[in-house]
């Protein structure tokens, strides 16, 4: 005899309580102007959406957009550090 | 140097031909896996050759060319050439090629141009080499450095490098064998997680390009070695390879860095979660897989006993509070686990090193964790996905995310120590890898991050300005990070430091020079020692909290002169009277 289905929190709820755990943590203990940009932050919000709509059409175009964010935010930051080094020869 | 070269070439003929005679009887039939057994079992070759011959005082060119020709000429006799593969070019495809040729010509040009510059490398990894090649053997002297007796795995490849032409001309090749087997554990990894094969290949390139990574294999720090002996580790549970065959990289990465102890727990979690087939044919050759666990636990264990017996401590110079700066007393390494620094590390790590954006990447991962854009932007986004799907790679992430938890609470907060987790940039890689397969848009956003990687591991942050330029001017034969200065006294150089310092340019990339190391207390003892070696000038480093004194003594008894100059401090020695 199996508990009844219905009585069971699926895993996905899991998970984005999991994920909403750590982006409410983030933004206890960082400023809320940076959180925009927070590594963290940003991958916890496409867990919640990928633990929801992951099977969706809208998910690769969101997968896109979360790492094409992610890679204009990692260039800002350090591309100038290799231009500088290579600026030095 | 012709001789030497020729020695060379063929001691590498026997270890290469050695190691694949070895694999021939541990094979486990799946490639990746082989070839990681393949690059792990010559590091275990050389490194026992290395040992052996300097404690036999045979640690030459002829020494280990004889040796290397009698084990090739025995080889040989037996038909172990016979039975060596035949590469094929056929499943790689051109472009596969081409960017494992331009990566390995550009490895080349970097091990060619670059010369140790790194302070501790300078300072503590590399004066023993020194000594030992000047020797012919294993000598009681390291430097003045407290950190000399630490672990030196990592060393005896570096020392197989330079023992032949007796010049360190090629001493980061040690550690380009150490990235190749990184890249190799990767994609035995990849393909133990049932990845396709070019799945496996992606994940591996973006793997090895990992800015701090690939610095690792051309900056003479053994940093790199740990993470690909903690991968190939990995990768061999992963494929269930027997225990004993799974002992050679743990046995091994104990006797190159302790961090590697750091990060065991992980790895002890990953085999509880993957244990190894009981049917396995591999475990019937039991006689060969001990002699190889045995051997590789010698290789591992050599410096803790030689700690244990020279010192009365295995971990010597750490006590049970760690180790501490002789001058600011000030805790540079703790001993156990503290909460504290896994809370410190863990806020730097995830709110500041991460972006990569304080400093230029580097061997050492200064002020960063220099794992490249790959795995920023597109590995860890692709793990989410991953994770909830492949059952596999979550117990690989569980056991490197524990392992990385561990050294997080092992080790003290400070500019570089991230890069004690750089084997965690495999599961980024690996995820890569994976979507690489399934979405073009992975595929052009990977492209992108992947010249972002190209360009910035072509000069690490810490050549930048003027030395790289500098150090490509000189010659070949001359070339070193800090030359000597051009107008020093030709008489013996002696080098005195009481914390800190690199004393390893001093003997000249040759090894032409040998150095005294000072360890006087007070100005009688240091003046007479001068003139008993007929020492011609001290280089010194550091603060020289402890031993300013008796120097400026020496200099009020006109017997010293200072000098600060070319990167260089310390005192012409004058006559007496």
């Amino acid at each position: 005899m199996g508990e009844p289905s219905g009585r069971r929190i699926p895993p996905p709820v899991w998970e984005v309580l999991g994920a909403a755990a750590v982006i409410a943590w983030r933004f206890r203990s960082h400023p809320l102007n940076t959180l925009w940009r927070d590594w963290v932050v940003i991958l916890c919000l496409f867990w919640i959406f990928t633990a929801l709509a992951g099977r969706t059409k809208a998910w690769p175009a969101v997968t896109a957009l979360v790492m094409t964010f992610l890679l204009a935010i990692y260039a800002a930051g350090q591309v100038p550090q290799t231009l500088a080094v290579l600026r030095s020869f | 140097m012709v001789p030497g070269a020729l020695a060379m070439i063929v001691a590498n003929a026997a270890v290469l031909l050695a190691s694949h005679a070895l694999l021939d009887r541990v094979r486990t039939g799946k490639p990746s896996t082989d070839l990681t057994l393949f690059l792990l079992l010559r590091l275990l070759l050389v490194s026992a050759a290395v040992l052996a011959a300097g404690m036999l005082h045979l640690l030459t060119p002829l020494g280990l060319g004889i040796a290397g020709a009698a084990v090739l000429a025995l080889l040989i006799a037996r038909g172990a050439h016979r039975r060596l593969p035949r590469w094929s070019p056929g499943s790689w495809g051109p472009l596969w090629i081409a960017f494992a040729a331009v990566l390995g010509l550009r490895l080349l040009l970097q091990v060619w141009f670059f010369a140790p510059s790194f302070e501790d490398s300078l300072a503590y990894h590399l004066p023993k080499i020194a000594e030992w090649v000047r020797a012919g053997a294993f000598t009681g002297e390291h430097g003045l450095d407290v950190r000399a007796t630490f672990p030196a795995g990592f060393e005896l490849v570096e020392t197989w490098w330079v023992v032949f032409l007796h010049h360190d001309v090629l001493i980061e090749m040690a550690g380009v064998e150490f990235l190749l087997l990184g890249g190799a554990a990767l994609h035995a990894l990849a393909s133990g997680l049932g990845w396709s094969t070019r799945a496996a290949r992606v994940s591996t390139a973006f793997f090895v390009l990992g800015p701090a990574l690939y610095f690792q294999a051309t900056s003479c720090v053994n940093d790199g070695a740990v993470a690909a002996l903690i991968v190939a580790a990995s990768a061999l549970i992963v494929a269930q390879a027997p225990p004993l065959l799974v002992l050679l990289p743990v046995a091994f990465g104990a006797g190159v860095k302790p961090t590697f102890l750091y990060a065991l727990p992980g790895l002890v979690v990953l085999a509880a979660l993957i244990p190894s087939r009981g049917d396995d044919p591999l475990a019937r050759r039991g006689g060969t897989l001990a002699a190889i666990a045995g051997a590789a636990l010698l290789v591992g264990a050599w410096w803790y006993l030689r700690n244990w017996i020279v010192f009365g401590n295995p971990i010597h110079p750490m006590g049970p509070r760690g180790m501490k700066s002789m001058v600011t007393g000030s805790t540079i390494q703790r001993v156990g686990p503290s909460l504290r620094s896994l809370e410190e590390n863990l806020n730097c790590f995830f709110d500041l090193r991460i972006y990569d954006n304080a400093r230029p990447p580097d061997a050492l991962g200064t002020a960063t964790v220099s794992w490249g854009a790959s795995a920023f932007a597109l590995g860890s986004t692709a793990l989410v996905p991953l994770l909830r799907a492949d059952a596999l790679l979550r117990r690989v992430a569980l056991a490197l995310t524990f392992s990385a938890l561990c050294v997080f609470a092992l080790v003290e907060l400070d500019l570089w120590d991230m890069r004690f987790v750089m084997f965690f940039t495999a599961l980024p890689a690996l995820a890569l890898g994976r979507l690489w397969e399934r979405h073009r848009f992975v595929r052009v956003l990977g492209v992108v991050a992947m010249a972002l990687q190209f360009a910035g591991t072509f000069v690490p942050g810490n050549l930048s300005g003027e030395l790289l330029p500098r150090m490509a001017r000189q010659g070949w034969r001359d070339r070193a990070s800090t030359p000597l200065l051009p107008d020093a006294p030709s008489g013996q150089a002696a080098y005195l430091c009481d914390d800190f310092g690199g004393s390893y340019p001093l003997y000249g990339p040759s090894y032409s020079r040998s150095v005294v190391y000072l360890r006087d207390g007070n100005a009688d003892a240091l003046l007479s020692h001068l003139d008993r070696d007929r020492i011609a000038v001290i280089y010194v480093a550091g603060s020289l909290k402890r031993s300013i004194g008796m120097l400026e003594e020496g200099v009020r008894r006109g017997r010293l002169k200072p000098f600060d100059r070319d990167g260089w401090k310390g005192y012409f020695v004058l006559p007496p009277g």
